[in-house]
């Protein structure tokens, strides 16, 4: 998780991915920092994503972004 | 520049070019689905042109720095981040023969500002659909203005999200807006010219502020519309930092569509 909140951190410095939890839904991230996040992630964990999953529940909080990659990775 | 197909072969195309440095204007893929498109895929990027009729409307996925040539005129918006200056990203479209034509701001109003109902503003109906859209050709640029297509301006008078106020029977403001969970935007303002200065846009932004209180809300408004900026801000509004510009490249020989 360090290493997310990291890559996260690189993308958007502005922004608390520790304790926020609905990252989306208050308007902390917007979908503009949604693609800029996956094309860093895609990269940095080796997983495929595609447009599918740049919906805003992927994105809510570390955890949600946590999850993505894992199944991501599994499949 | 070729016509992909479908939208399945643009949707296929986007993750190829989502990598690390992304520069891009981006929000929502799912809505390229409902535009005539022409790409052009580059080393520097995925370039997409979005019909608008006279003119395109450029989305752009880059990590280069070269822009391919554009057919007809073509507009694009460039966001920036807060603490991001914009100017590399200007200078690579001003290179490219685009030139600036709107500035815009974010403001934002915390979700604990709270607004009382507004008496004289009401919400439009499926039968004010003709006159929003009017209302709103008249005040916004068509290629700066984000106008909403008829279809989606109906679809928001279904969900409420248009806020007006009538004055001797015509239509004389409106504000459409949009709301998820815990925010909501506006996304036009529109007062009539007939019925300026008369505080019309003070009670539809309170009526916005008021019917989605306990929500972020955000506006982008001009950075040069100074009645605008000074109405947010009485309302509660301030800059959150985020930017964008609109650059406009005047048609050449040729057209895109």
């Amino acid at each position: 998780m360090d290493k997310l909140i990291e890559i996260l951190r690189s993308v958007c410095p502005d922004v608390d991915f520790e304790t926020e939890t609905d990252l989306v839904g208050s308007g902390i991230l917007t979908s503009l920092d949604i693609v800029m996040i996956v094309s860093e992630l895609m990269a940095e964990y080796d997983v495929k994503l595609d447009v599918d999953d740049l919906v805003p529940e992927n994105f809510m909080n570390a955890g949600t972004i946590h999850a993505l990659i894992e199944r991501a990775g599994s499949k | 520049m070729t016509r992909p197909a479908s939208f399945e072969e643009v949707s296929s195309l986007i993750p190829r070019y989502m990598r690390p440095g992304l520069r891009t204007n981006l929000a929502s893929p799912r809505a390229l689905a409902a535009d005539r498109l022409l790409i052009e895929e580059a080393d520097s990027g995925l370039f997409i042109l979005r019909d608008r009729g006279t003119w395109s409307l450029l989305t752009f996925l880059m990590t280069g720095t070269w822009l391919p040539p554009l057919p007809g005129r073509v507009a694009a918006e460039l966001v920036f981040r807060p603490g991001d200056g914009g100017a590399e990203l200007t200078g690579i479209f001003e290179s490219a023969g685009f030139a600036p034509r709107l500035r815009r701001l974010r403001l934002t109003a915390p979700a604990d500002i709270e607004f009382p109902p507004e008496p004289g503003v009401s919400t439009a109906d499926a039968a004010d659909l003709d006159g929003v859209l009017a209302l709103l050709r008249g005040a916004f640029d068509p290629l700066t203005g984000c106008l909403p297509s008829p279809g989606a301006l109906r679809e928001d008078l279904e969900r409420g999200n248009v806020l007006i106020v009538r004055r001797g029977g015509a239509l004389a403001g409106a504000l459409r807006f949009s709301r998820e969970a815990r925010r909501a935007e506006i996304r036009h303002l529109a007062v009539s010219p007939e019925h300026r200065g008369r505080g019309i846009a003070s009670a539809l932004t309170r009526a916005f502020l008021s019917r989605c209180g306990g929500t972020t809300r955000f506006v982008w408004t001009g950075s040069g519309n100074l009645p605008a900026l000074a109405l947010y801000k009485k309302c509660g509004f301030a800059p959150d930092g985020w930017r964008s510009a609109v650059e406009v490249k005047e048609k050449e020989n040729g057209q895109a569509y």
